[in-house]
């Protein structure tokens, strides 16, 4: 063997430890795994399909906090107003950096229902000696990283009366190392049926069905709870009339 | 093969080094982490309620704070039985005490107090007046175990009506006909939309109906 081809055959090496090393360093090897805390698993009713607030005005006021910044939270914000844009309700949206938000359309209207959204972190953990020991073992041994979030809802009427209110919590674990990430990809692609994945996006995924499903419930409930302490008097302007039961006396 | 045998010995070995975790991994799915009721609070906390399972902090960390998750598995698993039923039951207690609380308040005095809950499944119904009934028992006031009756006429007639008018106009029929009397109280709990998980509640009082949440 020549001097050039064993060089070579180094450079090859040197160059797939620099690939693996990027790969493991690269989200490739984070899995995260989403589990529902109080209220997210709570089984909701209402189908965030249909036109479950037609012609009612809505304005959503996020707050950035501990968990989310601001351009996080202008993101949610807008992602909360296409969810009750979607079920025919008008939407402005707010984000409060200065913490006095809006209490009205930008017309000067009233809104038939004010939703605030806050975000909190509750908890953060990580071991330092499980990171070392993850890049002593080249990830195999994972680190993991668990933090619990809390998504505060209040939903008002225009004069500002609580109709409803939640606290949607979650807890996501990140483990990072290639070796919990291949068992996992293994087992999703062997063994788990596709709603019980975990790796890609699932957790993302299953938060965000959860997250604005029971956003959709609860603004629903908000809104049966204002025609009912209106004595289903007319709103203001527009609104369709809640589908009823049939349950009377 | 054997590459994959041992990054899998790796991670059960590390896995099974950290405490039970509720969370959807290698030993449980997300379907069995759904049907556990989880909640973050200090380890201080947690040992005063499961004082057997969970240790207290030791002494040397006392400054600092330390968390614990404390899981406890639903008495029903999901899809056993309606989703609207699961999540009106499971909060029965907290929203009917409410409704109770609120009627109470209005309805001062020697009153009989009369429960009737309007939902469309007969059995969680039937649930719905019997914890109402309770907690009114509770607060002190005098309940009656007998249900108000409207004829077969006002039935087929209210039937046909809006809750916003049905529930008015049962409460005139119910003291026209002297199913209730001056010193009767009627509490009704019910459903509005089929769409929504919460109740709500009107009291019926010398034939005046009035909403309640």
């Amino acid at each position: 063997m020549t001097s050039r081809a064993v060089k070579s055959g180094r450079r090859a090496s040197e160059a797939g430890w620099v690939l693996l090393l990027g790969v493991l360093l690269s989200g490739c090897v984070t899995t995260t795994v989403y589990q529902p805390l109080s209220s997210l698993q709570r089984p909701s009713i209402v189908d965030p399909q249909l036109a479950n607030f037609e012609g009612m005005r809505l304005l959503v006021r996020c707050v950035p906090g501990d968990y989310l910044n601001a351009s996080d939270t202008d993101l949610l914000c807008r992602k909360v107003g296409s969810l009750f844009r979607n079920q025919g309700a008008r939407v402005e949206t707010d984000v409060s950096r200065s913490g006095r938000p809006s209490r009205s359309f930008q017309d000067g209207t009233p809104p038939d229902l004010v939703v605030d959204l806050t975000s909190r972190l509750l908890h953060k953990e990580s071991s330092g000696v499980l990171w070392a020991l993850t890049v002593i073992s080249l990830t195999i041994v994972p680190a993991v990283t668990e933090y619990s979030v809390a998504q505060d809802v209040t939903i008002r009427d225009a004069s500002g009366f609580v109709l409803a209110s939640d606290s949607l919590k979650a807890r996501f674990i990140e483990y990072f190392g290639a070796g919990v990430w291949g068992v996992n990809w293994v087992l999703d692609a062997v063994v788990r049926p596709p709603e019980e994945e975990i790796t890609g996006e699932a957790a993302s995924r299953d938060f965000s069905r959860d997250f604005y499903a029971q956003l959709s419930q609860l603004a629903f409930n908000a809104r049966v709870r204002a025609d009912v302490l209106r004595s289903f008097e007319p709103r203001p302007q527009g609104g369709g009339d809640p589908r009823q039961t049939g349950t009377v006396p | 093969m054997e590459t994959l045998l041992v990054l899998l010995l790796v991670q059960l070995s590390v896995s099974s080094g950290r405490p039970y975790d509720p969370a959807p991994g290698i030993w449980h799915g997300k379907s069995e982490a759904r049907n556990l009721d989880c909640s973050r609070m200090s380890q201080q906390r947690a040992h005063e309620l499961h004082p057997g399972e969970i240790p207290a902090p030791p002494a040397r960390l006392a400054n600092q704070e330390s968390d614990a998750l404390v899981c406890t598995r639903r008495i029903m698993s999901q899809g056993e039985r309606p989703e609207r039923d699961e999540v009106i039951l499971s909060s029965l207690r907290e929203s009917v005490g409410e409704l109770a609380e609120v009627a109470s308040a209005l309805g001062q005095g020697g009153l009989t107090w009369h429960v009737d809950a309007f939902y469309p499944q007969p059995e969680v119904a039937a649930k719905i007046s019997v914890a109402a009934r309770t907690e009114l028992a509770e607060q002190g006031r005098r309940v009656s175990d007998k249900v108000p009756v409207l004829a077969a006429g006002d039935i087929v007639v209210l039937g046909r009506m809006a809750p916003k008018d049905a529930y008015p106009l049962a409460c005139k029929r119910y003291f026209a006909q002297r199913a209730l009397g001056e010193n009767d109280a009627f509490l009704g709990i019910m459903l509005i939309d089929e769409r929504e998980t919460q109740l709500h509640a009107g009291l019926c009082l010398k034939g005046e109906w009035r909403w309640l949440r």
